[in-house]
């Protein structure tokens, strides 16, 4: 069969996993990133959250696969098993460039917000997080590139996804399948890597070049 | 754990060629990342288009990078470590171009004053001031590998993957354990073993002096 004729027999199927794909990579992306930046907070404002620095190096080296693998006996195979590991995985970035950009806002800007009368909370949300927001995002822009790369590993534990049809294609050695699983999954990935970069340059250049 | 010792000599050898893939694919890694960087770094209208491609390979998904193989080059050994070798540039070719381009003029300039020529620079001065850079970016490219070497069992190359993925299809936590935990102690002690590196080699270049 060749490509095309593959395209209109599996046409439905192929927008159908596409979709599941996306809509994966949604709510994993939008899960991980706010907790990533809730526990970040968290890890910038408390020094006791500091025990949380060789858990996540452990789990930064664990391969995304053997997460999933794991957490088959425990939470099963299907879409609980799967998104525990995506956000996981997805969280650890975003996490740590929150607290490394927080640490990074000038003082003498926290200094003057806190000298306008504003309160701690006022201070967070509207100068601290704003300031971050390049290095946050450049962390989120990692987590989702993983995300769309480890959502296609899924389709072990029985979730599908784009990673159906490379699968299929490796176990059937058929091209056609490989080649647009393949090809569509490392579009998404690129597309959203492109989008992120635009939206880090546009809030680059409201912070300014202060760091 | 009976499991761990009845199948210790399987498990051995699945370590041993999964720890010989990665070591491969860096090496080739390294022998075109280093020079492809300094390119890079020396030539700015080349270094676009590197920086810009390797980024681009970056962004694959690895399972869909692997998928992509299987049509090139078939299946074994050959496509796994083509596959990985890709994957590890970015790290080392990014981490080259940034350690070179980031080394302080004035350390040029006196070279230069010194009668150096441009190759005798790049030898004595700017690689040797770039390495602790260069170094990190092989860290990231190490633990990376070993990750994505797991995946290469699905091309037919062997490793701990084998048993991650008769794990997974057989439901059996042992096998994916057996698999899992070597996997992640080789990549936690190859990082902890390149910071700790890391860490020496910045006290011998530099003797604590910040570049």
């Amino acid at each position: 069969m060749s490509l095309l004729e593959y395209l209109e027999f599996f046409g439905d199927t192929i927008l159908d996993l596409t979709v599941k794909h996306i809509l994966l990579f949604g709510v994993s992306f939008v899960g991980a990133s706010l907790i990533g930046i809730a526990i970040g907070i968290a890890t910038y404002r408390f020094r006791a959250m500091r025990f949380l620095t060789p858990v996540v190096n452990v789990l930064q080296a664990t391969p995304e696969i053997v997460l999933l693998a794991i957490s088959i006996p425990f939470l099963g195979i299907g879409y609980v098993g799967a998104l525990v590991p995506l956000f996981v995985k997805g969280i650890l970035p975003v996490m740590q460039n929150t607290t490394s950009g927080l640490a990074g806002v000038d003082p003498n800007i926290k200094e003057a917000a806190r000298g306008m009368g504003m309160s701690e909370m006022t201070v967070l949300f509207r100068v601290e997080l704003v300031n971050a927001a390049p290095v946050i995002l450049a962390g989120m822009r990692v987590s989702a590139v993983m995300l769309v790369s480890v959502i296609t590993l899924t389709a072990y534990i029985g979730v599908e996804s784009l990673g159906t049809l490379i699968l299929q294609g490796i176990s059937r050695m058929d091209a056609n399948p490989l080649l647009i699983g393949s090809g569509l999954s490392a579009f998404l990935a690129i597309a959203v890597n492109q989008a992120i970069i635009l939206l880090e340059n546009l809030t680059m250049r409201r912070v300014g070049d202060r760091p | 754990m009976d499991y761990f010792i009845t199948n210790y000599d399987r498990i051995a050898l699945a370590t041993m060629r999964h720890a010989q893939i990665c070591a491969i694919a860096l090496g080739f890694a390294l022998l075109l990342g280093v020079p492809l960087g300094i390119v890079a770094a020396k030539i700015r209208a080349l270094g676009t288009l590197i920086l810009g491609t390797v980024s681009v390979i970056y962004t694959i998904p690895t399972l869909a990078l692997f998928g992509l193989m299987i049509p090139l080059l078939g299946i074994g050994l050959v496509p796994a470590l083509v596959a990985i070798t890709l994957y590890s540039l970015l790290p080392v070719v990014q981490n080259t171009y940034t350690g070179i381009v980031t080394v302080r003029p004035a350390a040029v300039e006196a070279a230069r004053g010194m009668g150096m020529g441009s190759l005798q620079r790049l030898a004595w001065v700017e690689l040797p001031l770039a390495l602790l850079v260069i170094v990190a970016g092989i860290r990231t490219a190490v633990v990376g590998a070993i990750g994505m070497a797991t995946l290469a069992s699905l091309i037919g190359a062997g490793g701990l993957g084998d048993l991650v993925f008769r794990g997974i299809s057989t439901v059996s936590l042992n096998v994916v354990l057996a698999g899992s935990i070597p996997v992640v102690a080789i990549a936690v002690l190859a990082d902890i073993a390149m910071k700790w590196g890391e860490k020496h080699l910045s006290l011998r270049l530099l003797g604590g002096e910040a570049n």
